[in-house]
């Protein structure tokens, strides 16, 4: 499924497929995803463990493992096709131009060294700034994410997790990157240290207008953060669309069940429903939807035809046979019952 | 996928009727399914195999006793390049070379089956306890282990063999006092790592005694390196003991390869080119060895297994 | 309700010395990591608790000072009505280790990968001698069938690394309670598992619960679990607790200005939701240099002379729970509260 290229997308992914090579066979982790993220915009990639969402970020920054391959598609960034770049032109934009805030960033700083030589080796190398005005760029960074310059001379040790993530995201930040990338920004910090760091992060997009891709496994931080989502289901992207629209009428069976296995504090009443089965190997993925078989919605064309994006509002699409009755089915999602009977 | 099942649950329900010893069935098939799929590996146990029986068989396979004086018409057949009757030829006292290199795998073997055995045991028993209990503990186990690491290996045997006599027996015992350092140094560092997993906690809170833990819970996780360690050791055993007899302080009652090599350097066979002398010992040597270092290096297959299958 | 209650502990506290720098260990007086500092609380029989707060807090250390792994530094703790902060012998300690089970955070981890699932729920039997060998079959085939994992011959002969997160974790639980434990203990259940799984896993843990009348203690940093699982809840702070009672009480009436900034620092899956300002102050506390007066002074907004001076006594609120606050006065409403909220905010 390609589409043409937008213009004014700073990053627009089409069709992408990246395939890992195992000794059972080929595991397509990335299978025909696009999606296009415009300057200035925040998108969340929800998924769960193996949904791919990881692989497709690796693949756009081309960190790929040796044994994955991009089998098709596009990933444009600022116009140029970044599959088809070669590895040195590429260590170019990395950092400068789009830079990644890795999960467990706390493991990101070499502990041997003060946290501010992190800091002057990207904004000497690459930014090519004198030491002193590296220096001054550092202080800079740590302003901007809330951290006292003076723990600049620290060592990674003497900072505590959330810390550490504010410094990472700093980092990010040196060069002053079009486009950020966040790996599960938050997952491991405690609730309050979480907020600092989304605030951070809400601060920045709208002071320096920064464009933001955040994969992340909590559907309360992407409605904090970002303004649209891209939810992901087996290598495949279900449900797109603006983070009120999917999150709250939700088009998707796997987003509704999603939906509901997040435990709000505010409804005392109610019992969680959770999705039972896990997700399909990859390596031979059933023909159909990939979600049929978790699905208490399928019926038998699910078997048979894989669905694709079709648009269904307002830049909001999603992948399933049933979105003409959405209103009756978004009804009985809530129901605990209908994901009992979830056939084999 | 269903035959590795249906597999498991033949042995399975063995293990609730027979107990120990289709537990050890169950783990000879997998070693067995391991090997299959490893061709070093496999190629080390096949030479193994091969020397076995070698040593197990000498009688039947040797033509002649190793140290006998052989005459031919009365006059004896000393240094005598190979022929029909002497496939490898005869020493400078007559004696048949193939007969010698055909029974010279039963020292070989005896001494690195011990050996490897000795270190295999004693360095994991000392990993063990030293790493599990950590503090006064391992503090005196790791003084020892510091003082056996002290000690040069090769010297030592010379040394202990000098004073106890030329016996295979008391080779391997120079061995057993010293070889089993290396092990128990790594043993212990794996223990520190896996004492601290959450299965030996959920264990200890279920009530679990000590030893228990330690032998049910934390040895099947550090076997595989007990036994990577066991093949090394095997083969650097040979080579001693080849070295120790080479040096003359071998065992005469038992022709080892190491003898051999002795011999033939004292006859000056080298000068008279008699290939067929030391080289054949030479090679067996060697193959036996390499054998130890393949079949360690598929051993540490299974110590990184495909376990995070997530 | 305090008839009999099942746990019980007064004043426990959990000590540790304090590593100044990394090669020097130092036992001077006073350079001491107050881990758990005079915690005392109660949980009835069938009853479940819930201790929240965040990283280095003490909630796993007290945990793990209920299961007897860490011996108390002070306090008592009386078990079933028996006083079990000191056993010794071999055979008291085996017999509440049959008694008291832990749910690990970690389900990857919890097994021994060299185990089937069936040797794995065949441990804990061999242990305190349960059984004969068919009555075990028997009871491990019950273990999985109660966790929904079935049918349950097929997981005998599986591998941790076969099953996926969702089933590790139950038959974690299956092992827990293969032994007939009277309290468990759930460090974290969830929180490694996937957002889909969680509610299946947590949905069994309140039903078993509740048909063998398991006393439980969870232990979370995620408030929304808590709140779904637990009828009591306890929030604790660098080593002490600084609010407990109802569940309902503690979190939508929160008397405590740190429990109050915890709920306010909770995300809202709902994207239009606006959330308040997490009235908090921005400091690392540190565990070691302990502040003279209440612990929570440094971020606290409400922080007057006597926090400073004195730590605060647990006192009852109007609504039911407990608090440790000079700030919070018993016979107060809420009230009191809204007026320093239109204060000064240093919050980020």
């Amino acid at each position: 499924m390609t589409r043409e290229v937008k213009e004014l997308s700073l990053l627009d992914v089409n069709d992408l497929k990246i395939y890992y090579k195992t000794p059972r066979g080929i595991s397509r982790a990335v299978d025909g995803v696009s999606f296009s993220l415009d300057q200035g915009r925040s998108l969340g990639l929800v998924g769960e463990s193996g949904c791919g969402k990881s692989t497709l970020v690796k693949g756009i920054i081309r960190v790929l493992a040796g044994n994955a391959v991009i089998a098709g598609g596009s990933v444009h960034f600022d116009g140029n096709d970044m599959t088809k770049m070669s590895e040195s032109r590429i260590r170019q934009v990395r950092w400068k131009d789009l830079s990644l805030v890795p999960q467990a960033a706390m493991d990101s700083l070499n502990p041997v060294y003060p946290v501010i030589d992190s800091f002057l080796e990207i904004l000497m190398l690459k930014g090519k700034l004198s030491r002193r005005e590296a220096t001054q760029r550092a202080h800079e960074l740590f302003a901007m994410v809330g951290l006292d310059p003076k723990r600049l001379r620290y060592y990674p040790h003497e900072f505590s997790g959330g810390m550490k993530q504010r410094a990472m995201i700093a980092l990010a930040l040196a060069l002053n990157p079009k486009l950020v990338i966040a790996d599960e920004p938050v997952t491991a910090l405690d609730v309050i240290v979480q907020n600092q760091v989304l605030r951070v992060l809400k601060n920045l997009k709208k002071k320096l207008g920064l464009t933001l891709l955040m994969i992340t496994h909590d559907i309360a931080v992407v409605a904090e953060t970002c303004d649209e989502v891209a939810v992901m289901y087996a290598g495949k992207i279900v449900e797109i669309g603006p983070v009120s629209r999917v999150l709250k009428h939700a088009m998707h069976p796997y987003t509704m069940g999603l939906a509901n296995a997040f435990p709000n504090l505010k409804k005392t009443e109610g019992t969680l429903i959770s999705i039972e089965g896990s997700p399909p190997d990859l390596v031979d993925p059933p023909k159909g939807c990939r979600f049929a078989a978790r699905c208490p919605f399928q019926i038998e064309a699910c078997l048979r035809e894989e669905p694709s994006l079709v648009s269904v509002g307002d830049r909001h699409q999603a992948a399933c046979h049933r979105l003409d009755e959405t209103a009756i089915l978004q009804k009985m999602a809530k129901e605990v019952d209908t994901w009992r009977k979830i056939p084999s | 996928m269903n035959t590795d099942a249906r597999m498991n649950q033949r042995t399975a329900l063995a293990f609730r009727e027979k107990g120990l010893l289709s537990i050890l069935g169950r783990n000879l098939a997998g070693v067995y399914r391991f090997l299959k799929s490893d061709p070093f590996c496999m190629t080390g146990a096949l030479i193994y195999l091969f020397f076995m029986l070698l040593a197990i068989f000498a009688p039947l396979i040797a033509p002649y006793d190793p140290h006998e004086m052989i005459k031919h018409d009365g006059k004896l057949a000393y240094n005598q390049p190979p022929s029909a009757q002497h496939w490898l030829g005869t020493t400078n006292m007559g004696r048949d070379i193939f007969s010698q290199l055909v029974h010279g795998a039963k020292p070989a073997m005896m001494v690195g089956l011990t050996a490897a055995f000795f270190v295999a045991v004693v360095g994991t028993l000392v990993g063990l306890f030293a790493g599990y209990y950590k503090g006064r503990v391992d503090s005196v186990l790791m003084r020892i282990t510091d003082i056996a690491f002290g000690i040069p290996f090769e010297p030592f045997v010379i040394v202990l063999v000098a004073f106890l006599g030329p016996s295979v027996w008391n080779i391997v015992l120079a061995m057993g006092l010293l070889l089993w350092r290396d092990t128990a140094r790594v043993i212990r560092s794996q223990v520190l790592t896996v004492r601290e997993r959450s299965f030996v906690e959920a264990a200890k809170i279920s009530g679990a005694s000590d030893l228990r833990i330690i032998f049910v819970q934390v040895m099947p996780n550090i076997l595989p390196l007990s036994f990577l360690y066991g093949s090394l050791a095997m083969g650097w055993a040979i080579l001693t003991e080849a070295a120790v007899s080479f040096l003359g302080f071998g065992d005469p009652a038992m022709i080892s390869w190491g003898y051999m090599l002795n011999d033939a350097y004292a006859s000056q066979a080298l000068s008279r080119e008699a290939y067929w002398w030391f080289i054949p010992p030479g090679i067996f040597i060697m193959l036996t060895v390499m054998a130890g270092f393949y079949i360690g290096r598929g051993a540490e297959e299974i110590l990184y297994p495909r376990l995070k299958n997530q | 309700m305090a008839e009999n209650p099942l746990v019980e502990v007064r004043g426990l506290s959990k000590h540790f010395p304090a590593r100044q720098h990394l090669f020097r260990v130092s036992s001077k007086d006073g350079e001491v990591l107050k881990a758990v500092d005079d915690v005392s609380f109660r949980i009835p029989k069938g009853h479940s608790l819930g201790i929240a707060g965040e990283s280095g807090c003490g909630k796993t250390t007290t945990a793990k000072m209920l299961l007897k792994l860490y011996e108390p530094t002070a306090g008592t703790f009386l078990f079933n009505g028996k006083d079990v902060t000191n056993l010794k012998s071999r055979e008291e300690i085996k017999q509440f280790r049959k008694q008291a089970q832990l749910m690990f955070q970690n389900p990857f981890e919890a097994l021994n990968p060299r185990f089937t699932i069936f040797r794995s729920l065949l441990e804990p039997l061999i242990v305190h001698n349960i059984g004969s060998r068919e009555e075990r079959i028997e009871r491990i085939r019950q273990a999985l069938e109660q966790v929904n994992l079935v049918p349950a011959e097929n997981y005998f002969d599986k591998y941790p690394h076969q099953l996926s997160g969702g089933q590790l974790q139950r038959v974690v639980l299956a092992r827990a309670l293969i032994v007939e434990p009277i309290f468990l203990v759930a460090d974290e259940p969830v929180s490694m598992l996937d957002v889909s799984v969680r509610a299946g896993v947590l949905n069994l843990m309140k039903m078993l619960t509740e048909r063998l009348q398991l006393t439980t203690l969870y232990i979370s940093h995620d408030l929304s679990l808590i709140s779904y699982m637990c009828e009591q809840t306890a929030i604790m702070y660098l080593g002490k607790i600084v609010e407990i009672g109802d569940t309902k009480s503690v979190l939508h009436k929160p008397k405590h200005p740190y429990t109050q900034a915890l709920l306010a620092a909770v995300p809202s899956p709902d994207p239009d939701e606006e959330r308040e300002e997490v009235l908090i102050k921005n400091h690392v506390p540190s565990p070691i240099n302990l502040p003279k007066g209440c612990r929570f002074q440094d971020r606290c907004l409400y922080a007057e002379a006597i926090c400073r001076e004195k730590a605060p006594e647990p006192r009852q609120a109007d609504s039911g729970q407990i608090v440790a606050c000079h700030m919070v006065s018993p016979l107060e409403s809420v009230s009191s509260f809204e007026k320093n909220q239109q204060g000064e905010e240093k919050a980020i």
